[in-house]
């Protein structure tokens, strides 16, 4: 478990031990509660939801691989994330019954605008609570991943409820996870939330340029919300298709302002490399990985200070700090732990 | 499973797997897009140079994600030792502890600017000629924070602003 994992988590609530693996206790408690959720929906919705279940991770896993090069979350993050999107599935169905008196108004507008606050109020409580450092060691990549999942996880469960119920439409054949009908391309969920999940990665990059930065944060959650309004409401039918034009733009405008936030020349120690180490296979690598992602962590957070006035410095130096440091510690700590330990300051 | 089988076939579309392929395309264009910053670095194409940090210290880089660690043989070495002296076209010549003093960049001075101004070239090529790395091979209690301390004195000068 890298350092950076290690500060995303919460106070500790023990850990269980298998052989000489400690995982933590409240990873397990998340993931089984996630997953009786999901058993839940499986036996309610059979074999319709694997079919949903598949065509949300054929829209998630290439999402995720062409991140790979500029994300820092972890994998273990946007689990959590997709679990908590499921979950939220079903606190929109109880708060269904309540907006249910309202009836048209229900599904046509106030339906959609509380299922797109769902959706996104995991990222956002993360990026609140992270807010004294690990947010600012984001990229507009890693919001977007972290929205899109969350996102993925509730339009799972209510893609494999209503394929249950009203069967298969058409879809775009190279993005699965959407639905035409009647002419019109329906998004879906996850794409929706990634919509938000990019207006808000790349307001946090451009943070400087306040009214751009707002501009794009509610943006890219209005217009998730228009197209999901107008999509219950069966008007504006362009909006759907412009919605895949518009996540198109985002996805390539987060991983290409990372791209060139990673690529800018920055202050930097010879410790913030990858030590030498005796690992091997999969440990070495993920040792690689961790360090990489590090250095991404740090490259985001000095981005962030290097385009702050004088008085917000302050207020970023902890992120700077702690992700240097987190790489020097480890660094040290793993180029004294190898056989050849010369060089601390070595590659 | 008929049902299974049915969306199965609708789902995986020559058109789904040449997004696939698409992606996998895209995601390898990146590790060449890191090979022609590498090849600029070391070109000064444009009148700018790009500028790694050291070798292999890349964080977007494939090649140096998946060899780095393991190239610790003598070539990976000896290149890092190149990169810590700066006597490598390309090598960042702005750490702390290689950082002139009394050196003043100038106010809101970006990295590009930073490795293009000749009198930080210069000065930094004599400091780094009369100060030799002498960093300790054992590691030491403390030498967390004086490497931080080094780095953050580094980011000082690197975004410095005058008052």
């Amino acid at each position: 478990m890298t350092q950076l994992e290690v500060n995303r988590r919460a106070p500790d609530w023990g850990t269980l031990n298998v052989g000489e693996t400690r995982i933590p206790l409240r990873l397990v408690v998340g993931v089984v509660g996630g997953l009786l959720w999901l058993l839940v929906m499986v036996v309610q919705t059979g074999g319709e939801a694997f079919t949903a279940l598949t065509t949300n991770l054929l829209y998630l896993l290439p999402l995720i691989l062409l991140g790979t090069l500029t994300r820092t979350v972890s994998l273990r993050i946007l689990l959590m994330l997709f679990l908590t999107g499921a979950f939220l599935m079903g606190v929109m169905l109880v708060a269904g019954i309540f907006l249910a008196p309202l009836g048209d108004q229900a599904s046509g507008l106030f339906g959609p605008l509380l299922e797109e606050i769902l959706k996104i109020a995991p990222v956002v409580y993360l990026l609140w609570r992270w807010r004294a450092r690990e947010t600012w060691w984001l990229g507009a990549t890693d919001v977007l991943l972290m929205a899109a999942v969350s996102g993925a996880g509730f339009g799972l469960v209510e893609d494999a409820h209503i394929r249950a119920k009203f069967g298969w439409p058409d879809q775009i054949s190279w993005l699965p996870v959407t639905e035409i009908i009647g002419g019109r391309v329906i998004p879906g969920h996850a794409i929706w939330t990634t919509i938000a999940g990019a207006g808000i990665g790349l307001a946090l990059m451009l943070r400087h340029l306040r009214p751009a930065a707002i501009a794009l944060a509610v943006g890219g959650f209005a217009w998730a919300a228009l197209d999901h309004v107008t999509n219950n409401m069966g008007t504006l039918e362009i909006l759907g298709t412009l919605s895949i034009v518009v996540l198109i733009v985002g996805v390539a405008a987060a991983i290409g302002i990372d791209y060139y936030v990673l690529a800018r020349p920055r202050p930097s120690v010879p410790e913030f490399s990858t030590p030498p180490s005796s690992a091997t296979g999969m440990e070495a690598f993920a040792t690689r990985w961790s360090f990489a992602a590090g250095r991404r962590a740090l490259a985001y957070a000095l981005w962030r200070f290097a385009n702050a006035s004088d008085a917000e410095r302050g207020g970023l130096e902890p992120a700077v700090d702690g992700a240097a440091r987190s790489l020097i510690e480890r660094h040290l700590a793993t180029a004294a732990a190898a056989p050849s330990a010369a060089p601390v300051s070595g590659v | 499973m008929p049902a299974v089988t049915t969306a199965a076939r609708r789902i995986v579309t020559w058109r789904l797997v040449a997004a696939l392929v698409a992606v996998g395309v895209a995601v390898a264009s990146m590790g060449l897009l890191d090979i022609l910053l590498q090849l600029v670095a070391t070109a000064d194409v444009l009148g700018f140079r790009y500028a790694p940090t050291t070798v292999c210290d890349n964080p977007v880089s494939l090649g140096c994600l998946l060899s780095d660690g393991g190239a610790a043989g003598a070539g990976a070495a000896a290149a890092a030792a190149a990169a810590r002296r700066n006597d490598q076209p390309g090598a960042a010549p702005h750490r702390a502890a290689d950082t002139p003093a009394g050196y003043n960049p100038p106010a809101r001075q970006t990295g590009f600017e930073a490795v293009n101004d000749p009198t930080f070239q210069a000065q930094q090529d004599q400091y780094t000629r009369d100060h030799p790395d002498t960093r300790p091979t054992v590691p030491q209690p403390g030498l967390a924070d004086q490497v931080a301390n080094n780095f953050w004195g580094s980011v000082r000068t690197y975004y410095g602003r005058q008052q």
